[in-house]
């Protein structure tokens, strides 16, 4: 048991490394394009929120509370694609032996939780400085709460991976429902600018809990009424669960 | 350390439609045995060997392996254009954990490429993927290897110091060579299995083995190649793809001329 986790461990590193180094290497300066990529849909949210600026909450700086809330959803954005587009890509790795397509969704997940923990590094120092923030509240806090953005997102790729297996056209309209999300999940809008009547509707999305607990440890002149570690976890444990468990059954059923 | 494979089934499906594979396989290879498996196109071969190193699992039956086996040489689908062939072959040495800075260097010196260490695969002579593909599959430490089509890159110039490599490498291991060119396996093998009609036979004199694919599978039949299918059989060769493209291509040139 030992043994294989220690192979797994292995070739889920050999597979990471390989992903890091070929990330947009058909381009040239490769990986300064991932950098460029976020900055231009970083600006797009950044002139939409500005152009609505009556909805800003006072006291939250514009640029580094985008910057805290989209930086983490892009990730989360990112990783529910993981599970197919990682196998899709690398299909060709699995005449490898020992090169499982868990391992390749494990590996391509690490290199994106990789480059946003960068990139959340440089742009949110640079954003600090520049709008004066003082630093964060709880800074472990925001370390696991990035973390769960992960599990959330990968997770949801394993449910989303099966749910396209069994319906193609499925991928249509949850692309579509993550898109829409966006708004309601605190990444643009913090809770309270939304009417009392429809937290309860709004408030079964775990996203917003993670959001709005992040928005609290970043910002001392913010604390969210509604946000709840103890459903974030209970949340994330239920989709990894089922998410690992719709994996194995795809991968038994569509081999 | 054995490899056994008993009563092996498995339908793969080519142009739509679906065919048995195999039909109760069965094949048991000892440790340090030199085996050669010869099977017409489509017969199976490539996907029997991806079925031993377990990149691949039968619709039934059991694949029982008890020793490390190496993938299909020359496998070069991992390959990577963009990278350096020092790049490529640090690859192999994570995934298997071998030393990550003498690995690559060993492994391009063993066939004549050292020189182009550090150039991008895809800027390198067109024989270096092949040799690379050789050097990657032969250097790491396996009980068993596993050649598919064949043994050495079809080159002339590479062939004396290939066959040098091969015999210094497989010294006390075992191989398997998957081939439809029986000339492949003359001398190189302890053992023969012919394929055919989703089961292997086995012949413990090669010769035998040999003269019974010649007699069979010698010269084609009409409507040879659609009585069997395998959809994968021989693809995962990057290292030599397209290489019966250009000998076709070859042949209408010469004949055109």
């Amino acid at each position: 048991m030992l043994d294989q986790l220690k192979v797994q461990i292995r070739v889920v590193r050999a597979l990471a490394v390989r992903e890091f180094q070929t990330q947009q290497s058909n381009l040239e300066y490769g990986y300064g394009w991932v950098i460029f990529d976020m900055i231009l849909g970083m600006a797009g949210l950044l002139i939409l929120r500005l152009a609505i600026k009556g909805f800003n909450r006072p006291g939250l700086p514009p640029m580094t509370f985008i910057i805290s809330g989209i930086v983490p959803w892009s990730m989360f954005g990112q990783m529910y694609g993981v599970p197919i587009s990682a196998v899709q890509r690398n299909q060709r790795l699995l005449s490898l032996p020992g090169v499982t397509p868990l391992d390749l969704v494990i590996a391509s997940s690490l290199r994106i939780l990789g480059t946003f923990a960068l990139l959340y590094v440089v742009l949110m120092s640079a954003s600090c400085l520049y709008e004066g923030v003082p630093p964060p509240r709880f800074t472990f806090g925001i370390v696991l709460l990035f973390l769960s953005f992960w599990i959330f997102g990968l997770s949801l790729g394993f449910m989303l991976m099966a749910l396209q297996k069994l319906y193609t056209p499925a991928s249509k309209f949850t692309s579509f429902f993550l898109r829409f999300s966006t708004f309601f999940s605190g990444v643009i809008f913090i809770v309270t600018l939304f009417p009392g009547y429809i937290w309860p509707y709004l408030t079964w999305n775990p996203m917003l809990h993670v959001e709005e607990l992040l928005h609290t440890y970043w910002f001392r002149a913010y604390t969210t009424p509604i946000g709840k570690p103890s459903y974030v976890i209970e949340c994330m444990v239920i989709m990894a669960f089922f998410g690992l468990l719709l994996e194995r059954y795809c991968r038994k059923r569509f081999r | 350390m054995s490899i056994d494979l008993r009563n092996i089934e498995r339908t793969t499906v080519h142009k739509g439609k679906s065919f048995r594979l195999f039909d109760g396989l069965n094949l048991h290879i000892d440790d340090g045995e030199r085996v050669a498996i010869l099977g017409p196109q489509k017969s199976g071969k490539s996907t029997l060997l991806r079925l031993i190193c377990g990149t691949e699992e039968p619709d039934s039956g059991e694949v029982s392996v008890s020793s490390s086996i190496s993938w299909p040489i020359p496998l070069a689908t991992f390959f990577l254009a963009n990278s350096t062939i020092a790049a490529n072959g640090r690859f192999i040495a994570r995934l298997r954990g071998l030393e990550e800075r003498d690995f690559p260097r060993q492994a391009a010196e063993s066939v004549g490429l050292g020189e182009f260490l550090n150039v991008k695969l895809g800027r390198c002579p067109p024989y270096a993927k092949g040799r690379l593909a050789l050097a990657l599959g032969i250097l790491p430490e396996f009980d068993f290897y596993q050649f598919d089509g064949r043994m050495l890159p079809r080159e002339k110039e590479f062939q004396e110091q290939g066959a040098a490599l091969l015999e210094e490498r497989l010294s006390g291991h075992g191989y398997i060579l998957a081939t439809a060119t029986p000339k492949e396996a003359e001398g190189r093998c302890d053992v023969v299995y012919v394929l055919e009609n989703g089961r292997a036979t086995g012949f413990t004199d090669p010769a035998a083995g040999i003269d019974y694919f010649n007699e069979h599978y010698g010269k084609k039949k009409p409507g040879e190649a659609a009585s069997s299918a395998d959809a994968g059989d021989g693809d995962d060769n990057a290292a030599d793809e397209g290489s019966g493209d250009i000998d076709l291509l070859a042949a209408v040139v010469s004949a055109i001329e």
